[in-house]
């Protein structure tokens, strides 16, 4: 997955950061709760660092929307796709890597190079492919300017979450510490820890704990939820029943965490629907998108467990029964439009300095 | 924000290519009223010589959207160097305005059932309006562009005038940018006009319906009808008052922390010499008009060089309405 990055003055740098599962827990991450998240194999970003002389921000020729067929087209793109590709995802990190290591005195050399990117995951499916870009494009400064031991790896999904925020992206940590740790990993957001160490406790735990998983999403995610949620606001403001249900989800995190180690595959099912349940009671159906929602329900109707990837846009399903289960399930998303694949977990990508800044 | 209403047609540097489109939108100096067109108000706005964008308009295989080299930013002289230019400029260049008036123009011809051929085109800019100076530089790229659509597509007739600073209000909104329509009237109209029409703490208030901003609004409205009236009588010393108001107006609403002390300084600094002075726009820049003539002129330079300002004259632009605008003029 992680290249060996290459530390002669001359050579590129390459990294690649995975789509990511919220499995269970979100998204309490942003209410000092806890979740269990992954990296998938399916799809990723990658971005490649070389040297030159000015520091060039290479844009994509298809994601950073320039080229069209027609006047159509573009209304189309923007309509689906927004305004922005991946170039200000790269600006971005730069400069909060720069003002992080300007904070923390971490002296870098004066070299420039060129920053460019490439990606496979589909926008708009709560696959975090803004995070994989941004994360990609961190892993290739830590290496450019050989500071990767000097930026402790709890702290780089910091980084990553607030390159996003430069651009009014609001989000929480669960992705950007599934990106950059890689594999499976249990978070802990609690307030103390928050507040005391400015991050989590992140633990990675073996993925071959994971059961076999699916991923439905569809081509066209217009979908995405005509009301803009207000649980943040209701949340902040005390609501009793959003405080406790946004605590039940960050349980479920917890009770995943034992139910993977014991291989409990029923009390998975379990806690994997429970978890959307709640999102649905929390949001509301106008906010989740109807589409979102009938990506669930279709798991649902053959038995299987399901919930959202992330925000919306796609859905991780567990089959329990097996091939069997996972066949129905193919049939009924072909009648809906939805593409159905299987789940690939990405590994961990630590390498030795990252695993000794583990402590 | 005002705009360029009627971008004049630029003179390309290619005089045998027919097929090229390009026009050119001047920068804009809110004169009196503003901030209050956001809130109902009245306003008199202007467009200068002084600073423009263009934006050109060829016919191409495929619908490009050019980045310009230096003002869509991807290259920099140094890491440092991006940082700070983020920090002055933002994230955002002229490709993304672009491609918001191309899709407020496309929505609003089939909302219309005004009808476009297929044939597609290749659109860049330029500009040399300074950044972030409150002199309306996204709009100008905006109304420049919309020009060339409307006469590559050949409906400048079909969509009147007075709509066409809604279209740029419009493509600006797209992208979350803020602002009232002054400035895009006044760059549409390249004319001293007045016209009616439809932030922050000051926007919440206002439509909470806190008494003092609605009042102090209000005041700020009316100074544009004194306004009207005293350059029509040519009452300078009206003028110097009503300037004046405005901008203190704004500072009891908006208060120094959000104007920010360099701007406040520039106006401060006019002040001094016995100048009028206030906002051009939402800060950034200042409008000064100097009653005493060129030797208080001479006085507001020397107090700008020590402070680091740049003063310039403002060179007036005139209405550049064609006889297809006009007609679009009479009839509503």
């Amino acid at each position: 997955m992680d290249q060996d990055p290459k530390s002669t003055a001359t050579a590129a740098i390459e990294h690649r950061s995975f789509a990511r599962i919220g499995f269970l827990g979100n998204p309490s991450d942003v209410y000092f709760g806890r979740t269990i998240s992954f990296t998938i194999g399916n799809f990723w970003a990658s971005v490649k660092l070389e040297p030159s002389e000015h520091v060039i921000i290479k844009p994509h020729p298809f994601h950073d929307l320039v080229q069209f067929n027609s006047l159509d087209h573009l209304l189309n793109r923007l309509e689906n796709e927004g305004y922005y590709g991946g170039v200000r995802l790269l600006m971005a990190i730069c400069k909060v890597f720069r003002n992080h290591c300007k904070d923390n005195g971490i002296q870098l050399h004066q070299r420039n190079f060129t920053l460019s990117y490439d990606t496979n995951i589909p926008r708009q499916t709560g696959l975090s492919g803004s995070s994989a870009i941004v994360s990609a494009a961190l892993s290739c400064l830590l290496d450019f300017y050989n500071v990767r031991h000097l930026i402790k790896l709890q702290v780089r999904p910091n980084l990553v979450l607030n390159a996003e925020k430069e651009l009014g992206i609001v989000a929480g940590l669960q992705d950007r510490v599934a990106q950059v740790y890689g594999g499976l990993v249990h978070m802990d957001f609690s307030k103390e820890h928050m507040d005391k160490l400015g991050h989590g406790i992140y633990t990675p735990m073996d993925i071959t704990l994971l059961p076999p998983l699916h991923l439905i999403y569809a081509e066209n995610p217009s979908d995405s939820g005509k009301v803009h949620s207000r649980v943040r606001q209701r949340w902040l403001d005390g609501d009793e029943m959003i405080i406790t249900s946004m605590e039940e989800v960050g349980k479920l995190a917890e009770e995943g965490r034992t139910a993977l180690l014991e291989k409990d595959h029923s009390k998975l099912v379990q806690l994997m629907n429970r978890n959307f349940d709640l999102r649905r009671k929390m949001f509301g159906d106008e906010c989740l998108g109807a589409m979102n929602v009938e990506m669930v329900e279709v798991a649902r109707r053959v038995g299987a467990a399901s919930k959202f990837t992330g925000s919306g846009g796609a859905v991780v399903v567990f089959c329990p029964e097996g091939p069997s289960q996972v066949k129905s399930l193919e049939e009924e998303c072909k009648k809906l439009g939805f593409i159905l694949e299987p789940v690939k977990i990405a590994p961990s990508c630590l390498n030795d300095s990252d695993i000794q800044s583990l402590g | 924000a005002s705009m360029d209403p009627n971008p004049e047609p630029a003179s390309s540097g290619d005089e045998n290519n027919n097929d090229v489109l390009e026009y050119r939108s001047f920068a804009r100096i809110g004169f009196l009223g503003n901030p209050s067109d956001v809130y109902f108000g009245r306003t008199i706005s202007f467009t200068i010589g002084n600073f423009w964008a263009s934006a050109k308009l060829e016919p191409s295989d495929h619908l490009l959207i050019k980045p310009h080299p230096f003002h869509d930013l991807v290259r920099f002289d140094s890491l440092d160097n991006l940082v700070c230019r983020l920090k002055n400029e933002g994230y955002y260049g002229g490709v993304r305005l672009l491609m918001a008036i191309c899709k407020v123009f496309r929505s609003y011809c089939k909302d219309n059932d005004i009808r476009l051929h297929d044939r597609n085109f290749t659109l860049s800019y330029d500009t040399n309006i300074p950044r972030q100076t409150g002199l309306s530089g996204s709009s100008a790229i905006v109304s420049a562009a919309l020009s060339c659509l409307l006469d590559y597509y050949n409906v400048r007739h079909l969509i009147r005038i007075e709509v066409r600073p809604n279209l740029i209000l419009n493509a600006e909104k797209e992208l979350g940018i803020v602002a009232g329509l002054q400035d895009r009237v006044a760059q549409v109209y390249a004319l001293l006009i007045f016209k009616w029409h439809v932030h922050s703490t000051v926007r919440r208030k206002w439509l909470d319906g806190d008494e003092f901003i609605i009042s102090s609004m209000a005041e700020i409205a009316k100074l544009a009808e004194e306004g009207r009236t005293a350059l029509l009588n040519k009452d300078y010393t009206k003028l110097k008052e009503l300037m004046n108001r405005n901008f203190d107006l704004r500072r009891i609403m908006f208060g120094d922390e959000c104007l920010g002390a360099m701007n406040i300084e520039m106006v401060e600094v006019a002040r001094k010499i016995g100048a009028a002075a206030k906002f051009t726009g939402s800060g950034g820049a200042v409008v000064a008009f100097c009653p005493d003539g060129p030797s208080q002129v001479k006085l507001l330079e020397e107090e700008c060089k020590k402070a680091g300002f740049i003063v310039e004259p403002v060179k007036l632009v005139p209405t550049r309405l064609n006889n297809s605008d006009l007609k679009t003029l009479s009839n509503p």
